[in-house]
């Protein structure tokens, strides 16, 4: 039994039927994106610099710029004079801005995050947990290498590899500033590890499971959604979320020779959508719809018709529309990500995202997959995408026609 | 303090044993009149279930009664999912063979 | 088609229907009596009940051990009594601000190098430990000016925690001072007829139910190992190196737990006076009672009048095992665990070490050290390094009273969010107490990781800073404080 909505290229009349109206509202979706974008970017840059003042107020300290990225602190009891220098790296949801204070012999003193756009309950899991007590007292050099690579706080690595290696930079500045002896670590050879494979494996049989004359497509299909649901929801926790094409849209693009599993992801998605107009990932292995399709096993679940099914898919596609552009406008690609799937796999979230998961959880067993038909924002933002593609192919079809 | 001290009281743990006896005396009939084909163990695996609602209530609200609120909730919330989703399993393997009645 | 005919209620189907009611009432009953439980304050296990509470006890024969759970990893040494942060706190204070208002011999501005031995040496070896009482100084000035600000709010607290204080000052204070050394003092008013016990074990339950008459909660007795009695400081006698005097045979170890529902409310409405006082009367008492049948005794009591570290004692006695935060973890308890003792050389039977599960526990669970405002407790998974030759944990003593002289409290006296947020320190309700009592039992462990799974994914604790004033938190607390330390419920203000 095939979803109702979601395989468009059966139900291409859906579309087309409205296809003038919605064409248009698509390229002023698209300018509006544009602008969001462009407006985040500013207010963004603009609020940086009143960051340091907040850190270190005038009352207390003075704070002369030193260098690029390299300020002297002075404070008004000592006559000793601090540095303070800031790093970037790259973290989950885009880049880590860190300010570390040192102190006359570059031992790091305080540690301060000055811009992240990793998810708020993500970050808040890292500094409720003082991974960044563990940099105080370090000297400039020790150790950060090998904090750079171990996993921080369970389920927040990407952002604690950041804070080390945003902090690993600042204190490269630093070293040279003050003539100290300094070894960066080496760029990482890109990694492909497990988690790679398998995604590259599931892409490959979910493309396969669709030519006309396999025979398997069930036990595959099943085969691919288990492996999505262990392996991807669980076991690595790296569902496909709105966080992940936030950061793409804005161009926080994460180093691809460790996050070589998400680049695989979205290019691979795009890749396969543009070419072929096919969506492997919600219906062959992403985790949470296997979850809800297990759980509707269990049930009996039945996909429900509603009349008003036309009002339910615009309103999935606002609600995925007004998230994307909340993100652009705060410049924070987690900020608006409903996604359950934190909650689902690993526990964390907001209360009122576990109250999500739970009704989602329960309908799922009565209703199949409720949250990809009514409330998943992926669903409506590749079905945008393929909008894009279908108009392509019909005005060069078209001029082919008219040529021939 | 009141109102609540009568969840101490031996008359209402009395209370709450006449009505287990109840509740078992009127399953037989439901399942009679669900055309529910029981033997032992289905009747078993119900009784359990039964038990892991009651569990579920009373701990949760065990620990809102001591100040852990937000523990409570979310422990009740969990439980009651997996209560829901093991009931749903439950119904499926004790309806098999179900005979529909008019009744 | 022939018409359904009336229905009628019949006997079938009021059984049925009762039934299903009958089905909804008890789960609202199984709801309404669990809500009870948890509300019900007879499960505050200790305080303030007599030795006959409901329960209240945890079986420890089956977990009795052979040896202590502390492992042995390298040469044992005493404690040196300066690694007691409040001797040389002391030191530094008599230093600074003279008893008898000579000149100061030193001051916040000089070094390490003009301090006099053996502080000299101390803080040679620990720098980080002087740089530290710097900065509690500074934070207890702030923290003074603070006071004028919160008063408001936590004067309640603050006037119970002074009136919990007072039997604790000067010169009258009970039990008194020891006087002169051990040999002497420990027999002062002796009874020179004792009788003769029936056996070592008829010694040591008499004097476990008299200790619980005086208030105890848990009583346990332990041989004085030598390795626990401070180094460098005798009560009574001053400054000196010392042996274990030889009449310090057994001791007898007392616990009891805080007040419990200001003990959630730390660190702003709890104190340690409570305990502190309650186990001064009952280590002194017993003390007087020793003497009286007989023996020699001696009272080592809060908040700093032991020769003898407490929580190592205590886990000779098998009350209880040694948690991440440094502190005695009983299974009764928990970590909300106040200790005295009373050595003595009666002949008594000393009690066997247990082993429920504490260390494995503690690897895994970290709540206390994610906790703690100023990150003073060790994240490892195991204790990194051996403390005076055994592998246990140890805070950085330093750190944690910074964070005594940063809380909106009206002095430094004390924080114990690590007590009061530990998940051993609950009530003695069913759900807590089957926890409690399966966990042992189980080698895999894989119990208490499910219990913590859902410790730290259904309950939220403010973390770290948020118990900090303002700017670092907001004085946070992790339960609402009780209503009679609530300035709003009673007070204009």
């Amino acid at each position: 039994m095939e979803n109702i909505i979601g395989e468009s290229e059966k139900n291409g009349s859906v579309i087309k039927s409205r296809s003038k109206t919605e064409w248009y509202l698509a390229l002023a979706t698209l300018l509006i994106l544009a602008v969001a974008w462009w407006t985040g970017k500013e207010n963004r840059a603009s609020t940086q610099s009143q960051k340091i003042e907040a850190f270190y107020p005038d009352s207390l300290y003075r704070i002369m710029p030193a260098d690029q990225n390299i300020w002297l602190l002075q404070t008004q009891r000592q006559q000793d004079t601090l540095f303070l220098a800031a790093g970037k790296a790259k973290g989950y949801a885009g880049p880590v801005k860190i300010l570390v204070q040192y102190n006359q012999e570059l031992k790091i003193q305080q540690l301060h995050i000055w811009s992240a756009s990793e998810t708020p309950s993500y970050l808040s899991k890292v500094l409720n947990q003082e991974f960044i007590q563990t940099f105080k007292g370090k000297d400039y050099d020790d150790g950060l290498k090998k904090l750079a690579q171990t996993d921080g706080v369970t389920g927040a690595t990407t952002t604690c590899r950041a804070i080390a290696k945003a902090t690993e930079k600042a204190s490269g500045k630093i070293a040279q500033y003050t003539g100290h002896p300094f070894k960066a670590t080496r760029n990482n050879i890109p990694v492909m590890g497990s988690k790679e494979i398998i995604l590259l494996l599931l892409f490959t049989l979910s493309m396969i499971t669709r030519l006309p004359r396999f025979r398997y497509k069930k036990q595959t299909r099943w085969l691919t959604l288990a492996a999505g649901l262990i392996l991807l929801g669980f076991v690595y926790g790296q569902p496909l979320t709105l966080t992940n094409i936030n950061s793409f849209l804005m161009g926080f693009w994460p180093q691809w020779q460790t996050q070589l599993y998400l680049y695989i992801l979205i290019l691979g998605m795009l890749l396969i959508l543009l070419t072929t107009g096919k969506n492997p990932y919600c219906h062959h292995f992403c985790p949470f719809g296997a979850f809800q399709e297990v759980l509707g096993l269990l049930g009996k679940a039945r996909p429900i018709h509603l009349k008003t099914r036309y009002l339910w898919i615009w309103l999935q596609r606002a609600l995925a529309w007004i998230a994307v552009i909340i993100a652009l406008l705060t410049h924070n690609p987690g900020i608006s990500d409903y996604v359950v799937f934190g909650a689902a796999f690993q526990f964390t979230g907001s209360n009122l995202l576990f109250i999500l998961l739970g009704l989602i959880t329960a309908t799922s067993l009565f209703i199949k997959k409720p949250w990809c038909s009514y409330l998943c924002p992926i669903r409506p933002i590749i079905d945008y995408i393929r909008l894009f593609r279908t108009k392509t192919l019909q005005l060069w079809t078209g001029r082919k026609h008219q040529q021939s | 303090m009141g109102l609540i001290d009568i969840f101490i009281t031996p008359l209402f743990w009395i209370i709450m044993g006449l009505l287990y006896a109840l509740i078992i005396y009127s399953a037989r009939y439901w399942a009679k009149d669900l055309g529910l084909k029981m033997n032992w163990w289905k009747w078993l695996l119900s009784g359990l279930w039964f038990i892991l609602l009651i569990l579920t209530l009373a701990g949760g609200m065990t620990l809102i009664g001591e100040n852990e609120v937000r523990g409570g909730l979310y422990f009740l919330g969990f439980f009651l999912i997996i209560s829901l989703i093991l009931g749903v399993v439950l119904w499926r393997i004790l309806s098999v063979n179900r005979k529909k009645t008019d009744r | 088609m022939s018409k359904k005919p009336a229905k009628k209620l019949s006997r079938r189907d009021f059984i049925k229907y009762s039934g299903l009611a009958g089905a909804a009432i008890s789960l609202g009953g199984a709801a309404g009596a669990g809500y009870f439980n948890g509300k019900n304050k007879a499960t505050h296990t200790g305080w303030g009940k007599d030795a006959y509470g409901e329960n209240q006890f945890f079986n420890r024969k089956p977990f009795e051990a052979a040896t202590p759970t502390y492992e042995k990893a390298g040469k044992v040494r005493r404690i040196g009594y300066l690694e007691n942060i409040f001797k040389r706190n002391g030191e530094l204070y008599r230093l600074m601000y003279p008893r008898d208002g000579s000149k100061p011999q030193w001051s916040l501005d000089q070094g390490i190098d003009d301090l006099p031995e053996p502080l000299r040496s101390y803080y040679r070896n620990h720098p980080g430990s002087l740089k530290e009482f710097k900065k509690a100084i500074e934070r207890s000035r702030q923290q003074r000016k603070n006071w004028e600000k919160y008063k408001d709010q936590y004067l309640l607290a603050d006037a119970w925690s002074a009136a919990h204080s007072s039997p604790l000052r000067g010169r009258e204070a009970f039990p008194p001072e020891p006087d002169g050394p051990p040999e002497e003092s420990d027999f002062k008013g002796i009874n020179t007829k004792p009788y003769r016990l029936k056996s070592p074990q008829h010694g040591s339950r008499l004097i476990k139910k008299i200790t619980h008459t005086f208030g105890a909660t848990l009583v346990g007795i332990a041989p004085v190992k030598e390795a626990w009695v401070y180094q460098g400081y005798l009560r009574g006698v001053g400054k000196t190196r010392f042996d274990k005097p030889q009449h310090w045979k057994h001791a007898v170890v007392v616990a009891i737990p805080h007040e419990w529902e200001s003990l959630y409310a730390n660190p702003t409405y709890g104190t340690s006076y409570d305990a502190y006082s309650m186990l001064n009367f009952i280590a002194g008492k017993l003390e007087v009672f020793l003497k009286h049948i007989g023996y020699a005794a001696r009272s080592h009591v809060p908040p700093t009048d032991y020769d003898i570290a407490m929580p190592p004692l205590a886990i000779d006695a098998g009350l209880g095992e040694q948690g991440r935060n440094g502190i005695l973890i009983t299974p009764e308890l928990g970590a909300n665990t106040r200790l005295a003792a009373v050595t003595t050389n009666m002949p008594l039977q000393d009690d066997q070490p247990i082993d429920i599960g504490v260390k494995e526990f503690c690897r895994k669970c970290k709540i206390c050290a994610e906790e703690c405002p100023s990150g003073a407790i060790s994240f490892a998974e195991k204790p990194p390094a051996p403390v005076r030759g055994y592998l246990r944990w140890e805070i950085n003593q330093d750190k944690c009273f910074t964070i005594w002289n940063t809380v909106a409290t009206s002095h430094p006296r004390g924080c114990r969010i690590c007590l009061a947020i530990c998940p051993y320190s609950r009530k003695n309700n069913w759900i807590h107490r089957l926890a409690k009592e399966i966990d042992p039992y189980d080698p895999t462990g894989a119990f208490s990781s499910a219990m913590l799974a859902m410790q730290k994914g259904f309950f939220s604790y403010p973390g770290g800073e948020a118990y900090l004033p303002p700017p670092d938190g907001n004085n946070a607390v992790y339960q609402d404080p009780p209503d009679w330390l609530k300035m709003e419920e009673w007070f204009e203000l």
